[in-house]
């Protein structure tokens, strides 16, 4: 197959191998970028938070009337939510992975804070945590009956015990072999001037701080502390379901617990379901416009190549059929056409992934995304040119079948 | 003439109809595509209180660790205050206006014993906050200076508190309980849903609730109230009591001021500066001199409210319009290309280069209009998912008079720009070569 008289022919005429190859140029350039954002926001998406997600509803309440006992609120509605059918645990804390709100601060392994400081997301939680949440604690033991004590909001945080994560243990003693290890040391926190400290008992693997941080990883980075907290007249449950039963329970739970005492306004119940769906919203979102966006483009880029060939064909007709007459075969007309559209969209793919890495480029200092990997740009080439091939198809078939008697005919 | 060129066009449609499907096609997904992504960015990046928003500043003071700062890519201070220096800032009325405020969350007792307990979430805040945010008041006004500094026990309601409670009558006069104390309501406020919430960007989502009620601040000497919001502290309480958490340096109240001119600007920033020096010999404020005062577009910009997932999607969309633009130059150089015969005919038969110009000129722009009605359709259902994603930004999701009327000049633009060079190229058909051929 000689490629010499179709490019003659297409620097003749190359308005049509411009268009066609900006196209493709900027369509690569797109695909390439969204493909490898909508894979980062889909890693985001399935993110495993380390508690039994399937089970677990959050519940708040407020009470009316400053002389309110909290204390004994707390203590009686977990006797009572433990004693609900379809309930198999549950405790007082302040927030759960991936709900966006919570408790951070700074904690160190060394009481002077040389070395780090590492920002960390506090949970509260009682001697029920591995039961109630479902968490993989790896080492050490949970917290006892004897060390949980109530917190107020004025109190000043001293836990004397703490369990951690295992990122967390890793990330404050970098010496360590393996976060097992962890057990027994001191974590400081409390700051440079008043520093105390907290023995670590426990190590649970892969959970979750309530949010991602920005300027700082914290996402893995979490300390649960033996207390139940009282937010002035406001505090909060997490509640385990026994399998199967949570839905029950979302629906009956405000009212349970508003007849049982109601002297107090009952927060609608949060199933660990909404948490995430809401902590993963915007990168849904995200990932499937790129998707869409993606699917019209090559959609776009196929319906212009099928547009602009067939009138390419209608326009040849005549020379195609002298062509034939002159002896050339339909499977030499079929390769015309195909090595056309290969060429053109090999230019076009060319172009495009020049752009693609400047779009990247820009990208990268304008939203602080990562760099892309090549593999990306080079499956996105390959799809496109097997997106030209497929659309040029069709009207290569056409040009195929003209018949040699039309290069007789006048039109 | 213009009626029979449109009329030519249809007819030249109707004899292409897969090609010029294709190019209605072609515009009005990139149409779609382009005014989904651009009606979110405008209502985002719109200006909340456009005849104010050069006068309403946030005030900012570092008071953040010696050795860490609160923001070291930026060198921003904390975006909220302490309590002592905002309590100090709102009451020396150096400002034409100023307010503190922080939200809180209580509980609502209606009298009517049908009504249950509900949870109410509500601002505490001066005087001030009304003349400066402008809400509008549906029933009464706001409380005065002179409220906040007798501490009286007087409250403003939300139009949709005032009708969970009382039915939306007025109910101006009337007692609100919260948490087991009684508030004398001065006013019912109209809708006031300001877009982005621009007065409290840190605790709510950017497009999302309202509050329900607003207490004086001053009142907080006896109520003694926990913020609902962000809360951050660098060291330990003097003392561990509320007095403690007034007196520390944890950062949770918001601080706007109206300031007229740059002039006025200048002597506040003089002001708040001479007040941290003051209390440097104090012993607080332990880093540099680094106070900011922000004026409301500046403030959103820096919260970062126009977020990246959606510049990246407007710009994303935007080259989509243009490919879906170089797409209609090739389909419509074909089309027109397909009518040289005609158009040599016509020349033959005396019509100028400009009339045939004129005529392809409105071929392109009729495929504009018919674009643009499909793309506005196509927008609309880009919106409705956009909504079904992200139920917080749901009332930046639509298409209003304005933003069709945008959506159709963008699509009309598009397809003169993409005929031009076609109806070029038809232009310079000669009428005897076309002739010959037949």
């Amino acid at each position: 197959m000689d490629i010499k008289p179709i490019f003659k022919t297409l620097i003749r005429n190359p308005v049509g191998l411009v268009l066609i190859a900006t196209q493709v140029a900027l369509t690569l350039a797109i695909i390439v970028n969204s493909l490898f954002i909508i894979n980062q926001r889909l890693d985001n998406i399935s993110v495993k938070s380390g508690i039994d997600e399937d089970n677990t509803l959050m519940i708040s309440f407020s009470s009316l009337s400053d002389s309110y006992n909290m204390e004994n609120a707390i203590a009686n509605d977990l006797a009572f939510l433990k004693s609900l059918p379809g309930v198999n645990s549950a405790m007082a804390t302040n927030s759960l992975p991936l709900s966006n709100s919570g408790w951070s601060s700074g904690v160190s392994s060394q009481s002077d804070y040389k070395g780090v400081e590492i920002g960390s997301a506090f949970y509260f939680a009682d001697e029920t945590l591995v039961d109630t949440l479902g968490v993989d604690l790896i080492a050490g033991r949970s917290f006892r009956s004897e060390e949980i004590s109530y917190y107020y909001l004025s109190d000043e945080l001293e836990p004397p015990v703490c369990i951690v994560s295992a990122d967390l243990a890793l990330t404050l003693f970098p010496d360590l072999n393996n976060p097992e290890e962890v057990v027994g040391k001191k974590i400081w926190y409390g700051g440079v001037e008043n520093p105390k400290f907290a023995e670590v008992i426990g190590v649970i693997n892969d959970i979750k701080a309530p949010w991602r941080g920005w300027s700082e990883p914290i996402f893995n980075r979490v300390i649960y502390v033996p207390h139940k907290p009282i937010f002035g007249k406001f505090s909060r449950y997490v509640v385990r379901a026994e399998n199967g039963q949570l839905d029950n329970l979302v629906k009956n739970i405000q009212t349970e617990l508003s007849n049982f005492d109601d002297q107090r306004v009952i927060r609608p119940p949060r199933p660990f379901s909404d948490i995430r769906e809401v902590f993963v919203r915007n990168d849904k979102g995200m990932a499937t416009t790129l998707t869409i966006v993606i699917v019209l483009l090559l959609l776009i880029n196929a319906l212009g190549i099928i547009g602009l060939v067939s009138f390419w064909v209608t326009q040849r007709t005549k020379q195609i059929g002298t062509r034939r007459a002159l002896g050339a075969t339909k499977f030499d007309i079929l390769t015309y056409f195909l090595t056309e559209n290969l060429i053109i969209t090999c230019i076009g793919v060319i172009i495009g992934s020049i752009l693609a890495m400047a779009l990247n480029n820009w990208l990268v200092t304008a939203f602080s995304l990562s760099k892309l990997p090549m593999s990306y740009l080079l499956g996105s080439a390959l799809l496109l040119i097997l997106m030209g091939m497929i659309a040029v198809c069709a009207p290569a078939m056409r040009a195929m079948n003209v018949q040699p008697a039309v290069a007789t005919r006048s039109v | 003439m213009i009626r029979y060129y449109f009329w030519l066009s249809l007819k030249s449609i109707k004899g292409n109809p897969w090609l010029s499907a294709l190019m209605v096609l072609a515009i009005a997904l990139g149409i779609g595509a382009f005014m989904t992504t651009y009606t979110v960015f405008h209502y985002m990046s719109g200006d909340p209180i456009p005849h104010k928003s050069d006068k309403l500043f946030t005030v900012q003071l570092d008071n953040w660790a010696p050795d860490s700062a609160w923001d070291d890519e930026n060198n921003r201070p904390p975006p909220h205050l302490t309590y002592r220096d905002s309590h100090f800032l709102a009451e020396s009325k150096e400002a034409t206006y100023q307010t503190a405020f922080f939200s809180v969350i209580m509980a609502a007792q209606p009298e009517n014993p049908d009504i249950k307990p509900l949870r109410a979430q509500g601002l505490v805040t001066y005087s001030d906050f009304f003349p400066m945010f402008e809400p509008k008041f549906l029933y009464g006004s706001a409380w005065t200076r002179r409220d906040d500094q007798q501490r009286n026990r007087v409250i403003v309601l939300s139009k949709d508190m005032n009708e969970r409670v009382f039915g939306g009558e007025n109910s101006v006069g009337k007692y609100f309980r919260l948490n087991d104390h009684e508030y004398k309501i001065v006013g019912v406020l109209d809708d006031f849903a300001p877009r982005p919430k621009y007065y409290d960007l840190v605790n709510s989502q950017d497009f999302g609730d309202t509050e329900d009620f607003y207490l004086p601040f001053t009142l907080n000497d006896f109520l003694k109230l926990r913020p609902a919001g962000n809360n951050s502290c660098w060291k330990p309480l003097p003392t561990a009591s509320y007095e403690g958490y007034l007196e520390s340096d944890c950062v949770w109240i918001n601080m706007w001021v109206q300031l007229e001119d740059e002039d006025h600007k200048q002597q506040y920033q003089q002001f708040i500066d001479n007040y941290v020096i003051d209390q440097k010999n104090l012993g607080r404020f332990p880093r540099p001199l680094n106070n900011q005062i922000t004026d409301v577009m500046d403030w959103l910009e820096v919260r970062e409210v126009v977020t990246d997932d959606t510049h990246i999607q407007l710009w994303l969309s935007g080259a989509f319009l243009i490919v879906c633009l170089l797409n209609t130059v090739g389909l419509m150089l074909a089309k027109f290309l397909k009518k040289s015969g005609d158009v040599g005919v016509r020349r033959a038969l005396g019509a100028s280069r400009a009339q045939i110009f004129y005529q392809h000129l409105i071929e392109s722009a009729t495929l504009g209009i018919v674009g643009a009605i499909l793309g506005l359709a196509l927008a609309w259902l880009g919106l409705l998912m956009v909504r079904s994603f992200s139920p917080d930004i749901a009332v930046l999701t639509h298409l209003d008079f304005k933003l069709s009327l945008f959506a159709f000049a963008v699509a009309i633009i598009t397809s003169l720009i993409s005929g031009l060079y076609p109806t070029w190229r038809i232009c310079q058909i000669t009428p005897a070569r076309q002739l010959k051929s037949q």
